[in-house]
């Protein structure tokens, strides 16, 4: 059982500083994601609370001690990394053991802890395999196998799942989290796939560009984003972003219609705003009922629910809007689409600060 | 076209003909092709081995006779023979392992641990591949004779342990291991020797195999340090020994001297036929996904 506390952690390579001062605690038995895209900064940030790599500068501390300068071996720690990391020489058994030995664990109790963890993951059939000779998923329970066996207090993993294909990575997302349930360890967890951050985590971290946009349960993120960059990178499809010029009173200027804002004095000033509103909130609607019209792209009908990709003049990207599953649209066709006011989102383009907060019952 | 499901009363001849319509026979002239070439090579060199082990008069006669009959003379010569071939062996044996494990080792510290100068230490390391061995020898020749180790076997054992050649090619494939074996076994726990011996070496499979090679056939057939170093009979190997031989024997008895250079190839080959096998071992699956 283990916390974390990260103080005012930097991490430069050279004169590249590619962390700039991350706070983040993370309590006892949390399930926490870190999230963001590719070069954020999240997987170096997850190798420095392993010890694969130095913290520049600032505090790291494990259970409330500075363990900065402590490898890797003795932070308590395991890890499953994307790339599965199985030594190749030795067989499933010899992985899962290698860790124990080099705890000097006593023979009988690492013969124990082994079959359990194998037992837990059915490993067994595969248990005198080689790991040339596994298959994906195979491998990656072996993974995660030789870091149970340790009984870390923290459980690292490196997008673990990004190399298996997507029926498996499904399955392997929930025996994750239910392994979660049954271990109840701390767990830090990095991905670049919001939907693994959303389905498995307590509490998501989005990372961007060396820092924390935001932290939060995976609803607080959705319901209410920090910012633009949060807003758009969780959900999906993602969210619609307009361009809005600030007319008389409460009304915006929006590419293919006008929108009211209420009280949009109070929450900003700036003639240009940016509107975000979720294509699961875009209501495609009568011409007399519709703020904007557009005509359908596409239409990608998937019997549950239909995306609709609609041109709206003047909008870079296409509008996403999710309708009913039995929608008949065809791609060509003007449709008229409303976008409720209780679930529009308005930003401020220059700081990519979100102005409203909505609530969602 | 694939094989036919003959009915359970089919008669012998329909089996037959089933059967041999089954032999792909596209791979059947291939590997006669093969078989024939592979014959035509080996040929000539069975008869020289063959030629080796009888007496000169019996050299050309057909057909050839396979059998030797001049290891006895070998034997019981004036010259020790097994002795001079166990002293190759263990000259090259033990160099060949030496090598394999200082090279690995630096190799491992070149290729995967920080520490200052270690690229200018490397190239400087590399600088002696330029030095010609015959340069070094009389440096050698007095650094051995201050140890003492004039007239034995250490005297070209020690020369060839360090091998900058041997450390460049390790070194090229230990860099070529993904990091995260390593990464992985730190954060178990382990430090840089266990990795080394545990992880990072027994994955050098089919480089250790090749480098073997290489420095067993090297040390095997080292002329010049042993013509320097070694004057007794008790501590010499087979390159100088066979010379020893033709100065005993003579061109009148070369089937004897031939025998002893047949003799010579063998464990060469030996080496060869083993290590290839584990190069194929070796590559056998990987722990990370590509």
């Amino acid at each position: 059982m283990s916390t974390l506390q990260l103080e005012n952690v930097r991490k430069s390579f050279g004169k590249a500083e590619v962390i700039h001062g991350v706070d983040l605690e993370v309590d006892d038995g949390e399930f926490v994601v870190f999230v963001g895209p590719s070069g954020c900064g999240k997987s170096t940030m997850l190798r420095m609370i392993a010890g694969l790599e130095t913290v520049s500068s600032g505090q790291l501390k494990i259970d409330g001690r500075v363990v900065n300068e402590m490898t890797p071996g003795k932070r308590g720690i395991a890890m499953v990394f994307q790339s599965y990391s199985l030594y190749p020489n030795m067989t499933v058994r010899q992985n899962m053991e290698f860790g124990l030995q080099q705890a000097k664990t006593p023979k009988p109790e690492i013969k124990r802890l082994v079959d359990e963890a194998a037992t837990i993951l059915k490993l067994h059939p595969v248990i005198d395999k080689r790991p040339g000779q596994l298959s994906g998923g195979q491998s990656q329970r072996v993974a995660i196998g030789r870091a149970i066996v340790r009984d870390p207090g923290i459980f690292l993993f490196d997008e673990p799942l990004s190399n298996l294909d997507a029926e498996l990575r499904v399955h392997m997302r929930v025996e994750l989290k239910s392994l979660h349930q049954r271990l109840g360890r701390t767990m830090i967890y990095v991905t670049h796939d919001q939907v693994e951050a959303m389905t498995m985590a307590d509490r998501i971290v989005v990372f961007n560009d060396g820092v924390i946009e935001q932290v939060g349960t995976p609803l607080e993120l959705y319901n209410a984003p920090a910012n633009l960059f949060v807003a758009g990178f969780i959900g999906s499809p993602k969210i619609n972003l307009l361009n809005a010029t600030r007319k008389s009173g409460d009304t915006l200027q929006v590419p293919g219609g006008k929108l009211t804002f209420p009280q949009l004095d109070r929450l900003s000033e700036a003639g240009e705003l940016v509107v975000g509103i979720r294509p699961e909130h875009v209501v495609v609607a009568d011409a007399g009922d519709a703020d904007i019209s557009g005509k359908v792209t596409l239409a990608e009908q998937l019997g549950g629910e239909t995306f609709l990709y609609v041109e709206i003049d003047g909008l870079e990207n296409a509008m996403i809007a999710r309708a009913p599953g039995q929608i008949r649209v065809q791609s060509g066709e003007t449709v008229g689409l409303r976008l409720p006011s209780d679930r529009r989102y308005l930003f401020d383009p220059k700081s990519g600060r979100c102005l409203n907060r909505l609530t969602f019952d | 076209m694939g094989p036919q499901i003959l009915p359970a009363n089919a008669t012998l001849t329909q089996r037959l003909a089933s059967a041999f319509r089954a032999i792909h026979w596209r791979n059947t002239v291939t590997m006669t092709i093969l078989i024939i070439g592979a014959l035509l090579m080996l040929a000539p060199f069975m008869w020289t081995f063959s030629t080796s082990l009888r007496p000169p008069a019996e050299g050309f006669r057909l057909p050839p006779s396979f059998l030797p009959t001049e290891f006895e003379t070998l034997r019981d010569g004036p010259i020790p023979f097994l002795p001079m071939y166990w002293n190759s062996f263990l000259v090259a044996a033990i160099t060949t392992i030496g090598v394999v494990l200082t090279s690995s080792m630096a190799a491992f510290a070149f290729s995967r641990l920080r520490f200052p100068a270690s690229n200018l230490l490397f190239y400087l390391l590399l600088l002696g591949l330029m030095v010609p061995p015959a340069l070094v020898l009389i440096p050698l020749f007095f650094v051995m004779a201050q140890l003492g180790l004039m007239d034995t076997i250490w005297s070209l054992v020690l020369p060839g342990l360090a091998n900058p050649l041997a450390v460049f090619m390790m070194r090229e494939f230990m860099k070529s291991q993904p990091r995260e074996y390593e990464e992985s076994a730190f954060v178990d726990g382990a430090s840089y020797w266990t990795i080394f011996w545990r992880i990072s070496l027994p994955q050098m499979g089919p480089p250790i195999a090749a480098l073997s090679i290489i420095v067993f056939t090297t040390s095997w057939n080292n002329f010049l340090l042993p013509l320097v170093f070694i004057r007794s009979f008790e501590s010499m190997t087979l390159p100088v020994g066979i010379l020893s031989l033709f100065g005993s024997y003579g061109p009148q008895q070369l089937s004897v001297i031939l025998a002893a250079v047949s003799l010579a190839v063998l464990p060469l080959l030996v080496v060869f036929l083993v290590a290839q096998r584990f190069i194929v071992e070796s590559i056998a699956g990987t722990g990370v996904k590509k």
